[in-house]
């Protein structure tokens, strides 16, 4: 089963095709890394994909069925998040924060609280909990997006450069997080400037340059 | 110079005995200003959320009306509610003319484009990425709009409470409007007009401390419930 399909996929910016993929399949319950260079296309890609950009040509699936744009994509969005590579943290605590996502799907402040909790501790950050989000570090700040994305409850997961900016032991602890998440068969789709990095944990490679596709391993 | 000084002294007096004519006028400006700044925050908040969201043809067109209306003289204003509420005016049958309602009406087409443009400037200036983050998250649009909104919460108080300070202060449109009836649309500013031209110097201050004294609880207030967010 393919988590995402993409079909003569094109996304044009101020007249300019910035993205032109004639085809691409991302298998459910892997871990892909997509690398290239500044400006090749990634971030918009995984945009794409997210439900947060509509392309201006082609088709998007995801498990199967059509992505869908109109209202708002929201039950799509609600099965695919997209972890940007300088998280934005909402005022308030990262509690509240990471409770964000189960509040948007209605629950309590309260009923979040225990799911919240654990993401934060399966990335470590536990102790920040009552933190306020504006006071947190870099890596950190990755981290708690990452917790914060676990916690929506989406099933895959798309991350926007997750290595960049941070220290080895939080790029460590990164990476087990990804591999956790490959262990409960959660698709992860991730960009990245090293490639070198991302083998160790990726089961496919796709490299892109200029919007194309330069290679699929 | 005393003589400032006696006033001010007999304005502190004034209101500590709780004096009925500055009581009263106390009254009347509470109750438009706080009437007026609601309805310029109903209507101005949702004009500076759409100028500031959406992108449509006659925005920059739209932009350029309220920001100019930010300088419209407050006579100019008076002149025109007066005009459309006066007998002979297409609204004289609704007889609000000279009534605090009146007062109300032209404060809040004066307070509407200090809304509008304050709102429209927080929400602008608010992190682009807050609204995606929001999405990606799981939230509907409506929902994601909240969470803009939520990290606009104090520019768009400033809004607000630059609306209130505007209409709380304002002269021209209540007295036109208005016309300054001692205990029904005497308002703290009027009152204080008036008395100066009558050289009551002290009565009038006792006005203007009472005046100064509605903003700062008003701000105080803000400030506490911000602080405690």
């Amino acid at each position: 089963m393919n988590a995402f399909t993409l079909e003569d996929l094109q996304v044009n910016f101020g007249g300019e095709v910035v993205l032109d993929i004639e085809k691409l399949a991302i298998a459910h319950g892997t871990v892909t890394s997509l690398s290239g260079p500044n400006g090749a296309g990634k971030t918009t890609l995984l945009r794409v994909m997210a439900g947060l950009l509509r392309p201006g040509g082609g088709r998007v699936f995801y498990m199967g069925d059509p992505v869908v744009w109109s209202g708002g994509g929201v039950a799509h969005r609600r099965r695919v998040t997209l972890l940007h590579q300088d998280p934005f943290m909402f005022r308030g605590s990262v509690m509240a924060n990471v409770a964000f996502g189960e509040m948007a799907r209605g629950a309590s402040r309260q009923s979040a609280e225990p799911g919240a909790r654990a993401a934060l501790d399966l990335v470590g950050c536990a102790h920040l909990a009552e933190r306020g989000a504006g006071e947190l570090s870099g890596g950190e700040r990755k981290r708690v997006g990452m917790a914060r994305a676990l916690a929506a409850g989406a099933e895959t997961f798309l991350l926007d450069e997750p290595a960049s900016g941070v220290d080895a032991e939080n790029t460590e602890r990164l990476r087990e997080v990804i591999a956790a998440l490959a262990e409960k068969e959660k698709t992860i789709i991730l960009s990245t400037h090293q490639p070198e990095w991302a083998a160790h944990i990726a089961d496919h490679q796709i490299s892109i340059a200029y919007g194309k596709l330069d290679s699929s391993v | 110079m005393a003589f400032l000084l006696d006033g001010i002294w007999e304005g502190v007096l004034l209101v500590l005995r709780g004096d009925p004519e500055v009581m009263a006028a106390s009254w009347v400006t509470v109750r438009v200003s706080f009437g007026a700044t609601v309805a310029a925050g109903l209507i101005g908040l949702p004009i500076g959320w759409v100028l500031a969201s959406y992108r449509f043809r006659g925005r920059g067109a739209a932009i350029s009306v309220v920001q100019t209306l930010l300088g419209i003289p407050t006579v100019v204003i008076g002149l025109i509610i007066y005009g459309l509420l006066s007998r002979r005016g297409p609204l004289g049958f609704a007889n609000i003319l000279f009534s605090p309602t009146a007062i109300v009406v032209g404060l809040v087409i004066l307070s509407i484009p200090i809304v509008s443009v304050f709102a429209m400037t927080a929400i602008s200036s608010v992190d682009q990425r807050v609204r995606e983050t929001a999405l990606t998250l799981g939230a509907s649009s409506r929902g994601a709009a909240w969470a803009v909104l939520r990290e606009a919460r104090f520019g768009l108080i400033a809004a607000i409470l630059g609306a209130f300070g505007r209409v709380s202060s304002e002269v021209g449109i209540a007295m036109m409007l208005g016309g300054n009836i001692k205990g029904y649309t005497r308002t703290l500013t009027t009152g204080i007009a008036l008395e100066s031209m009558k050289g009551e110097f002290g009565f009038g201050i006792a006005l203007g401390v009472v005046l100064m004294g509605i903003i700062f609880a008003v701000n105080l207030g803000t400030r506490i419930l911000q602080k405690s967010q």
